[in-house]
């Protein structure tokens, strides 16, 4: 059996796999457009930033026997009579299988100049590798237009390696789009203590310059001009369904699959940043374009290429991020719109900030957020577990909006010996010469 | 595979088990050196309370296929293939916490690692696959003096207690247990004399 799959990053990858691990005669082919063999993609900010080696970057290559990497091979078109991929320079590749793994790219800033050499998206190794250049050929200022995600990891990369940056966010909150704009403020405020510049209610209209590169970023509102050496688009990113389109299926919320990740056309599959699945916490399809669901979602879909029946339990929107000291991790529902939910929210300045929401007391979303691993990331894969499978707050061992577990009424002696009541503690002799005298 | 198994309804709280792994993943072996090593070892499992308010030692089960390989942006996280454990590879962690993230049980913890000095890297159970070369146990399982931990394999754990189970049930010594199973007769006793106590009062 011949399958192709489109794309060579989380998805891809995953299922290149999962597909020989069912089927022992697969010939599998992996298309890249990008001249490096396969790689991680979230690694570049750690990379920019100099965190970690260029080797980290790639990643192990799925059964060399059975799997063959096309790097610079551009999928131009698909024909689903003739059951081929039609490649950018006029080959075809024909397949038995189809996976559109294809992921996702930045949102552009439809404003005229956005072609200028450095104006750059922060998704790719060549991106990173463009602002390298520019860091090392004498860049000083950057603009970072948009506080997504990426926009958030490329402004603190950036500043990182000493560049004078300021972040353009057109609301009024850094990662609006991920939490709540009082999580968002608190990224904002560990962005600043790393030395970024942090602008709320910045909307570029205008890139300025010539030659080929912009100079400054004309922004209206506020109406000012700020002047740099380069500008990062941030504002998120968007599926990339060219391919799809052409089928006739795929809009700009991605591509449509069923249960099993199946697109409507005949042996045709889609997983990752592209597909639209079925939403856990939001209960409606939506494009999760994370990491982890990627991988689940490739590895779901190649076996079931091979021919097995297995259905995608949903997935979920989840990110983990840290900035200097803080870090912030978040899922499902953190901005509920009106309806039946509800929202429960503690700060506290030792324990972080933290934010549960309920939707008639089933759990659908969660923010945590600490400073020096104070909360850290570390249970919170517990609370995740718990909105993945829809719990009620009721149900749950432990308080979802605790940093620490809850010791009371656990005490090993004691909870084993009175078999979990809690009677009055014990009255210690108070008044020192008394105390004494009686523990001598 | 082999594994380590939890009972938790023998299990007492007494927490020897962190620390002999905190012990067995350090670099002295014993635990007066552990206590003195700088950065201090961490344990790999965590007692802490369960459902019922209970003791429960949580630890990494190895899970195929497991969340947190799959959230795992570097590949810092593999699978020993003879063993079937899930490990962490501390030189291409990144602290990002996407595991911890993912883990659903949440026993994955960030921890300064004598491996990789200066660098907070991901810390989980390895179900001692260093011990188990030797033709040892994991250190939990070793340490455990209730036998709440068992090593082995699961599928050969589960047959022998429910044929425990049935072959006591048919002779009439044992009931057949509701959905929780009952706690072994010493925390029962240890109970009624924690009953007996109570009812004397405080000075009683």
């Amino acid at each position: 059996m011949r399958y192709v799959i489109v794309g060579a990053c989380a998805a891809g990858l995953a299922a290149a796999e999962a597909v020989c691990s069912v089927d022992p005669s697969a010939e599998v082919t992996l298309l890249t457009e990008e001249p490096y063999p396969p790689y991680s993609r979230p690694l570049i900010s750690y990379a920019l930033a100099r965190e970690i080696p260029v080797t980290l970057y790639d990643l192990p290559p799925p059964s060399p026997g059975q799997v063959r990497v096309r790097t610079s091979t551009r999928a131009a078109g698909v024909d689903p009579e003739r059951k081929e991929v039609v490649l950018e320079g006029g080959h075809s590749l024909s397949y038995d299988r189809l996976l559109l793994a294809t992921g996702a790219s930045s949102r552009p800033l439809d404003l005229a100049g956005e072609g200028s050499t450095n104006v750059l998206g922060f998704r790719t190794r060549s991106d990173a590798e463009v602002l390298d250049r520019e860091i090392r050929g004498g860049a000083r200022t950057a603009l970072v237009l948009g506080g997504g995600l990426v926009g958030v990891k490329a402004a603190h990369a950036l500043a990182t390696r000493g560049l004078d940056v300021t972040l353009c966010i057109g609301s009024d909150a850094p990662l609006s789009q991920v939490v709540n704009p009082e999580a968002g403020r608190k990224v904002a405020e560990a962005l600043e203590d790393e030395g970024v510049s942090v602008r709320t209610g910045y909307r570029p209209s205008a890139l300025e310059g010539e030659g080929g590169r912009v100079t400054a970023v004309r922004f209206d509102p506020p109406g000012e001009t700020l002047r740099c050496d380069l500008v990062v688009r941030g504002k998120g990113v968007r599926p990339r369904t060219e391919l799809a389109e052409v089928l006739g299926f795929g809009d700009r919320d991605g591509i449509p699959v069923d249960a099993r990740l199946r697109t409507p056309a005949p042996d045709i599959w889609a997983a990752g940043d592209v597909a639209r699945t079925f939403d856990v916490a939001w209960q409606a399809p939506r494009v999760n374009a994370i990491w982890p669901a990627a991988v689940e979602q490739g590895a779901l879909a190649g076996r079931n290429m091979a021919g097995s029946h297995e259905t995608y339990p949903g997935s979920l929107a989840m990110n983990s991020v840290k900035v200097g000291h803080l870090h912030l991790v978040s899922a499902g529902i953190t901005r509920p719109p009106d309806g039946p939910y509800e929202v429960r929210d503690v700060w506290d300045p030792t324990a972080g900030y933290r934010r549960v929401v309920l939707r008639d007391d089933v759990l659908v979303g969660a923010v945590v957020v600490g400073t020096d691993g104070r909360p850290g990331p570390d249970r919170t894969g517990l609370l995740i577990a718990a909105i993945r499978r829809g719990a009620r707050i009721g149900d749950l061992p432990f308080d979802p909006l605790a940093d620490r577990i809850s010791w009371s009424g656990f005490a090993f002696g004691r909870e084993a010996v009175t078999g979990g009541r809690r009677g009055p503690a014990a009255t210690l002799p108070t008044g020192d010469p008394v105390g004494k005298e009686v523990f001598r | 595979m082999k594994t380590v198994m939890v009972h938790p309804q023998r299990c007492v709280g007494c927490m020897q088990c962190q620390s002999a792994c905190a012990v067995a993943h350090s670099h002295t072996q014993t635990l007066y050196g552990a206590v003195f090593e700088e950065p201090r070892p961490a344990p790999r499992i965590h007692v802490g309370p369960g459902p019922g308010n209970l003791a429960f030692p949580n630890k990494c089960r190895h899970c195929d296929p497991a969340p947190c390989m799959q959230a795992c942006m570097p590949a810092a996280l593999w699978r020993d293939i003879p063993t079937g454990a899930v490990l962490v590879d501390p030189s291409r962690c990144i602290n990002c916490g996407m595991c911890a993230m993912a883990c659903p049980f949440g026993v994955i913890r960030y921890r300064a690692d004598a491996r990789t000095p200066g660098r907070t890297v991901a810390v989980k159970c390895d179900n001692c696959v260093e011990r188990q070369k030797e033709g040892r146990v994991p250190a939990c399982v070793e340490t455990c003096l209730v036998g709440a931990l068992e090593f082995g394999d699961p599928n050969e754990i589960l047959r022998d207690e429910s044929r425990r189970l049935a072959r006591e049930v048919s002779l009439g010594i044992r009931q057949a247990p509701a959905a929780i199973p009952q706690r072994p007769e010493a925390v029962e006793l240890w109970r009624a004399m924690g009953d007996a106590a109570e009812a004397l009062g405080p000075g009683g």
